[in-house]
C-alpha cells in the first residue's frame, strides 16, 4: 500500500513538469531552524515561568524539528537519485527482487530513488524471512543476549531515516518522562510579561497555520510529505494556542486549568512519539519520511480539530457521528451555552459577600461611594464599573517583632536559652556594651477601613516598622539589668501608646489593642551565663542552709553531751553520798552497840573477824613462851 | 428551532456589543482609583496628570498612553548599614522611610517604577546615615543618660539631607525618616557576648565565694558554740563530782566523829578482812586471843 496517495505518480522518472531539485529544501530548512529556535526559546520561557505546559510545547517543537530533519534528508535523497539515473536503475532492479511478483507494481517501486543497498536494508527489516519467524515461534522467551543481538542487528540494518524516526520518538518519550517528573510551582507573572508572551505564542500559532496552508497547496508528487506536514503544522498551531492560554491561566493563577493543559499537550507529544516508534505499515520506500502519523492525522486532518476527530471516528468506526442527535444538539447549544456562561460570569461580578469580620468599600469607577458595607450579600454594578474591597475590620491582627522566620506552631516555650525563631535580632542597650533580645507582638484592629485602604500602600509593613522603632526607643536608654527588671506592664503600655501615636501620624486607621512582650532576655548565646549567675546565687543560699543544718545538729549535740556529763556526775555524787550516808548510819548503829559494852564488843568483833579470816586458811600458831624466852623464829618462804 | 436561533443571534449581538464596548473602553477609558494618579502622554509628550479619582478619557494607543501611579504613602525599610560614629565605634543601623510620589511627571521620568524608587531612596538614606551618624557619638543613639540621646535630632537631620534631593531628582516626597533598629557588627557581637559572659562569671564566682564564706562562718561558729557547751558541761560535771565527794567525806566525818577509836577499830577490821587472802602466811602467838587458851592459864 502506498504511503501517500500521491505516490501513485512516478517521481523517479524525470520529465518537464518535475520540480527543480531542492525546491522545498530551503522552506524545510527554514522551518527546521524556526522549530529549533522555538524549542530553545520555549524551554527558556518554561523554566523562567515555571510553566510545564511551555516545556511540553518545547517538546512539541523538538519533535517537529526531528520530523523536519527526516523530511529534509528524504528530500535530498529523492533528488540525488534523479540526478543519477543509473543508480535509480539499480534501485529499480533491487526493488523488483524484493516485491512479490503477484503484487501490483507500486508507484513507490517505480519512483524509488534511493540506492539499492538501502532498499535491501529496508526490505530486510520490514520483510524478515519466514525461517526466522518460525524460530521465534518455537522460542517464546528469547534470552537477553538474543534480544540484545536482535536489537543490534535491527539497528545495524536500519536506514538513516528510520534511525531519525526512532531517535526522535525515543528522545521525545524520555523528555516527556522527565517533564512529567518535574514538580512545578508556577511563578507569579506580571501583566506585561503575560501579554507579551501570549501574543508571541499566538503569532507563532498564526505562522504555524500559515505553514499548514502552504503545504496544503503543495502537490504530493512534488513533496510526498506535504500532506503530513500540513497536519503536523495544524496540530502545532493548536498547541501554540494552548501555550498562550496556559500563560493566561498562569497569570490568573488557575492551576487546575494549567494541569489539564499540561496533560493534553504532553499526551499529544507522547502519542506522536509512540507513532514514530510504531512499525512501519508502508511499502519499503526509503525516500518517504513518515509524517502522516496517526495522532497528527486525527487532530490535524482539518483546521477544525473537532471535525478532524469526527472524521477519524467515522473512518475507524464507519459511523457518521455528525448525524447523531446528541452531537447535533451539543453542536447547536455549544455556542449559546458558552456565551451565556460568559454573560452570567460577568453579571456575577455584581454580587459581593462581605464576611462576618469584614466591611466593604464600594468603588465606582475608582471613586469610593456610599457608606461602608456591613457583612452580608450586596448588589452593585458589575466590573469594571463597581469594585468592592473587603477589609477585615473586626479581626484582631498581630505582627511579631524581634525575629524573622516562622515560629513553631502551638504554645510557645519562652526560654532564654532556646531560640524562638531562626533569626532573632539583638538590640544594643543604653550602655553600648550589652545586647538584648526582645520577642514582642503588636495586636491591632482596623478602625477606619478607608484610611487603611487609601492612605498607605503597605500599612502592615508600616506597623511592623513602627513596632520595631518603639522597642528600640524603649531599650536604648536602659542597661540590661534595668531592662530585665522593668515592669513589663508599664513598658508595654508605653510602647503601645508610642505605636498608636506613630500610626495616627501616618493615618493608618488602626487601633493598637495591645503590645505584648513574649520574652525580653539576654541573647541566647549568653543566656546560660545569666542563668549560671542565678544558679550560683541559689548555690550560695544552699551552702548557707547546709551550714545552718550543721549548726543545728552540732549545738544540740554538744548540749546533749554536757547535760549527760552533768547529770552523770550528779548521779555519781548522789550514789556516793547515799553510800556514805548508809555507812554513816551503819557506823552509828555499831557505835550504839559498842557503847553498851565496849570491851565485849571489841572482843567479839575481833574474834568474829579472826574466825572469818582464818577459816579455811592455813596459819601457824607460835607459843608465846618461845619468844618470851628469847627464842628466834625463822620464817623461810 | 427558530426561537433558539433568535436567542443565539441575540446572544451573539449582546456579546459582540459588550466585547466591542470593552475594547473601546479599555483603549480610551482610564479608571483612576482613590489614592492613585494618572499621567497621560501623547506620543511621549506629557499631556496631563490628575489625581482626582473617577473615570477619565484618553485617545487610544498609540496616540495617548496612560501611566497609573500609586500616590499613597509607602513605608520602606532600608537595608542594614554599618557605620562609624564620631567616637570611632561601629554600629549597624536600619532605618525606614515614609515616602510617596510628590511629582508624578518627575517620578515617571526619573524612576518609573516603585521598586526602582526604593532602590534610589536606599542609596540616598545610606549615604545620609553614614554622614549624619559620623557627626555624632554612639551615646547620641544609645545611652542611659537621657540628656545624651539625640535620636529625634538625628532623624531630623536624615530627613533634611534626603527629602529635598529625593523630591528634586526623583519626584519622591520623603515625609519621615526613622531609625528602626540598632545593632552591633557580627565580630563586635561575639566580643560583646564574651564580655557579657565574663561579667556573669564574675557575679557567679562572687555568689559562690559568698556562699562558701557564709557557710564556713556558720559552721565554725557552730563548732565553737558546741565546744563551749561541751566545756561548760565538763566543768559542771567536775563541780558536781567534787561537791558530791565533799558531802560524802563530810557524811563520813560526821559519823566517825562520834567515836574515832571505834571507827579506827571497825575500819581496821574491814581492812584486815580485805587484806588477808588465801596465800597469806599467818603466824599467830599463843598469848593472843583465842589461842591464849592453849597456854593452860587459869581463868582469873
Amino acid at each position: 500500500m502506498p504511503f501517500h496517495d500521491a505516490a501513485a505518480t512516478p517521481v523517479g522518472e524525470p520529465n518537464d513538469e518535475q520540480p527543480p531539485a531542492g525546491r522545498y529544501r530551503g522552506v524545510i530548512g527554514a522551518l527546521l531552524a524556526a522549530a529549533t529556535l522555538g524549542a530553545l526559546g520555549t524551554v527558556v520561557g518554561g523554566r523562567a515561568f515555571s510553566n510545564t505546559v511551555l516545556l511540553d510545547v518545547a517538546l512539541s517543537f523538538t519533535i517537529a524539528a526531528g520530523i523536519l530533519v527526516g523530511v529534509l534528508i528524504a528530500d535530498m535523497r529523492r533528488h540525488r537519485s534523479i540526478e543519477v539515473p543509473e543508480i535509480a536503475q539499480k534501485q529499480e532492479t533491487a526493488a523488483a527482487t524484493l516485491t512479490d511478483g503477484a503484487s501490483e507494481p507500486t508507484a513507490s517501486t517505480e519512483s524509488a530513488a534511493a540506492p539499492a543497498d538501502e532498499h535491501a536494508k529496508v526490505a530486510t527489516e520490514l520483510f524478515p524471512d519466514a525461517g526466522s519467524k518460525a524460530t521465534r515461534r518455537t522460542n517464546w522467551i528469547p534470552s537477553l543476549s538474543e534480544t540484545a543481538a536482535s536489537i543490534e542487528r535491527r539497528i545495524a540494518k536500519m536506514d538513516t531515516l528510520d534511525r531519525i524516526r526512532a531517535a526522535t520518538g525515543i528522545a521525545g518519550l524520555v523528555a516527556a518522562a522527565v517533564i512529567l517528573g518535574i514538580e512545578s510551582f508556577p511563578a507569579a507573572l506580571g501583566l506585561s510579561a503575560t501579554i507579551a508572551s501570549a501574543v508571541a505564542y499566538i503569532a507563532a500559532a498564526v505562522l504555524a497555520a500559515g505553514v499548514a496552508r502552504y503545504f496544503r497547496d503543495v502537490k504530493s508528487d512534488e513533496l510526498p510529505e506535504a500532506a503530513g506536514l500540513t497536519q503536523a503544522a495544524r496540530v502545532l498551531a493548536w498547541i501554540l494556542l494552548i501555550a498562550a492560554v496556559a500563560i493566561a491561566a498562569q497569570w490568573a493563577n488557575l492551576s487546575s486549568i494549567l494541569t489539564a493543559l499540561h496533560l493534553v499537550v504532553l499526551g499529544i507529544d507522547v502519542a506522536v512519539c509512540l507513532a514514530l516508534l510504531a512499525p512501519k505499515t508502508t511499502t519499503p520506500d526509503g525516500v518517504h519520511f513518515p509524517v502522516a502519523l496517526g495522532p497528527l492525522t486525527m487532530l490535524g486532518a482539518r483546521a477544525n480539530v473537532l471535525a478532524g476527530i469526527l472524521d477519524a471516528a467515522e473512518r475507524q468506526l464507519g459511523i457518521d457521528l455528525r448525524s447523531t442527535w446528541a452531537i447535533t444538539v451539543v453542536r447547536r447549544s455549544l455556542e449559546p451555552l458558552a456565551l451565556s456562561l460568559v454573560l452570567v460570569g460577568w453579571l456575577s461580578t455584581s454580587f459581593t459577600v462581605v464576611g462576618l469580620d469584614e466591611q466593604g468599600i464600594t468603588e465606582r469607577l475608582g471613586v469610593p461611594v456610599g457608606g461602608d458595607l456591613p457583612p452580608g450579600l450586596h448588589l452593585h454594578w458589575p466590573f469594571p464599573i463597581d469594585r468592592v474591597y473587603r477589609i477585615p475590620v473586626q479581626r484582631a491582627q498581630s505582627i511579631t517583632v524581634g525575629h524573622e522566620g516562622e515560629e513553631a506552631p502551638g504554645p510557645e516555650n519562652v526560654l532564654w536559652s532556646v531560640k524562638h525563631a531562626e533569626n532573632e535580632f539583638t538590640l544594643v542597650l543604653g550602655n553600648g556594651r550589652d545586647l538584648i533580645t526582645v520577642d514582642a507582638a503588636v495586636h491591632f484592629r482596623v478602625t477606619n477601613p478607608r484610611a487603611w485602604q487609601y492612605r498607605s500602600q503597605n500599612p502592615t509593613d508600616a506597623l511592623k516598622a513602627l513596632a520595631y522603632r518603639a522597642v528600640m526607643r524603649n531599650t536604648v536608654n536602659r542597661t540590661l539589668t534595668e531592662a530585665l527588671s522593668e515592669n513589663v506592664t508599664v513598658l508595654t503600655q508605653r510602647m503601645r501608646e508610642m505605636v498608636q501615636r506613630d500610626a495616627d501620624s501616618l493615618g493608618l486607621g488602626v487601633s493598637i489593642i495591645g503590645f505584648t512582650v513574649g520574652g525580653m532576655h539576654p541573647p541566647v548565646a549568653v543566656a546560660p551565663a545569666y542563668e549560671g549567675v542565678v544558679s550560683a546565687e541559689i548555690r550560695k543560699a544552699t551552702a548557707v542552709v547546709d551550714a545552718q543544718v550543721f549548726r543545728n545538729q552540732a549545738l544540740p549535740g554538744a548540749e546533749a553531751a554536757a547535760v549527760v556529763a552533768t547529770n552523770g556526775a550528779r548521779a555519781e555524787a548522789a550514789e556516793a553520798l547515799g553510800r556514805a550516808a548508809g555507812e554513816a548510819w551503819s557506823f552509828r548503829a555499831l557505835e550504839s552497840q559498842y557503847r553498851a559494852s565496849p570491851a565485849d564488843y571489841l572482843f567479839r568483833r575481833r574474834l568474829e573477824t579472826m574466825e572469818k579470816g582464818l577459816a579455811n586458811r592455813p596459819f601457824t600458831v607460835v607459843d608465846a613462851r618461845f619468844l618470851r624466852d628469847g627464842g628466834e623464829l625463822w620464817v623461810v618462804p | 428551532m427558530g426561537g433558539s436561533m433568535n436567542l443565539q443571534r441575540w446572544l451573539r449581538a449582546v456579546m459582540g456589543t459588550l466585547a466591542l464596548l470593552a475594547i473601546v473602553f479599555s483603549a480610551t477609558g482610564i479608571v483612576v482609583r482613590e489614592g492613585t494618579a494618572v499621567l497621560v502622554t501623547r506620543f511621549g509628550h506629557p499631556l496631563r496628570a490628575t489625581t482626582s479619582p473617577g473615570l477619565h478619557w484618553k485617545l487610544p494607543w498609540p496616540i495617548d498612553q496612560a501611566v497609573l501611579l500609586d500616590m499613597r504613602r509607602r513605608v520602606y525599610e532600608t537595608g542594614q548599614t554599618e557605620m562609624l560614629t564620631r567616637d570611632k565605634k561601629n554600629v549597624i543601623a536600619r532605618t525606614f522611610v515614609v515616602w510617596r510620589i510628590g511629582d508624578p511627571l518627575t517620578f515617571t521620568q526619573a524612576v518609573g517604577a516603585q521598586s526602582a524608587a526604593e532602590g534610589k531612596l536606599d542609596g540616598l538614606l545610606t549615604n545620609a546615615a553614614i554622614g549624619t551618624l559620623g557627626g555624632h557619638d554612639l551615646s547620641a543613639l544609645v545611652s542611659t543618660n537621657p540628656e545624651d540621646l539625640q535620636v529625634d535630632q538625628i532623624e531630623s537631620e536624615l530627613l533634611a539631607s534626603t527629602a529635598p534631593m529625593a523630591l528634586k531628582n526623583y519626584g519622591v516626597t520623603v515625609e519621615q525618616v526613622r531609625v528602626e533598629r540598632l545593632a552591633l557588627p557580627e565580630d563586635n557581637v561575639t566580643a560583646v557576648f564574651e564580655q557579657m559572659r565574663a561579667e556573669r562569671r564574675q557575679f557567679a564566682a562572687k555568689f559562690q565565694a559568698e556562699g562558701d564564706l557564709a557557710a564556713s562562718r556558720i559552721r565554725s561558729e557552730a563548732e565553737l558554740a558546741a565546744a563551749r557547751i561541751r566545756a561548760k558541761g565538763a566543768e559542771e560535771q567536775a563541780r558536781i563530782r567534787g561537791e558530791g565527794a565533799a558531802q560524802v567525806a563530810k557524811t563520813y566525818a560526821d559519823a566517825h566523829r562520834l567515836d574515832p577509836e571505834l571507827y579506827r577499830f571497825t575500819r581496821s577490821l574491814e581492812s584486815l578482812d580485805k587484806l588477808v587472802t588465801g596465800n597469806t602466811a599467818l603466824i599467830l602467838r599463843t598469848d593472843a586471843e583465842p589461842f591464849s587458851l592453849l597456854q593452860n592459864k587459869e581463868r582469873r
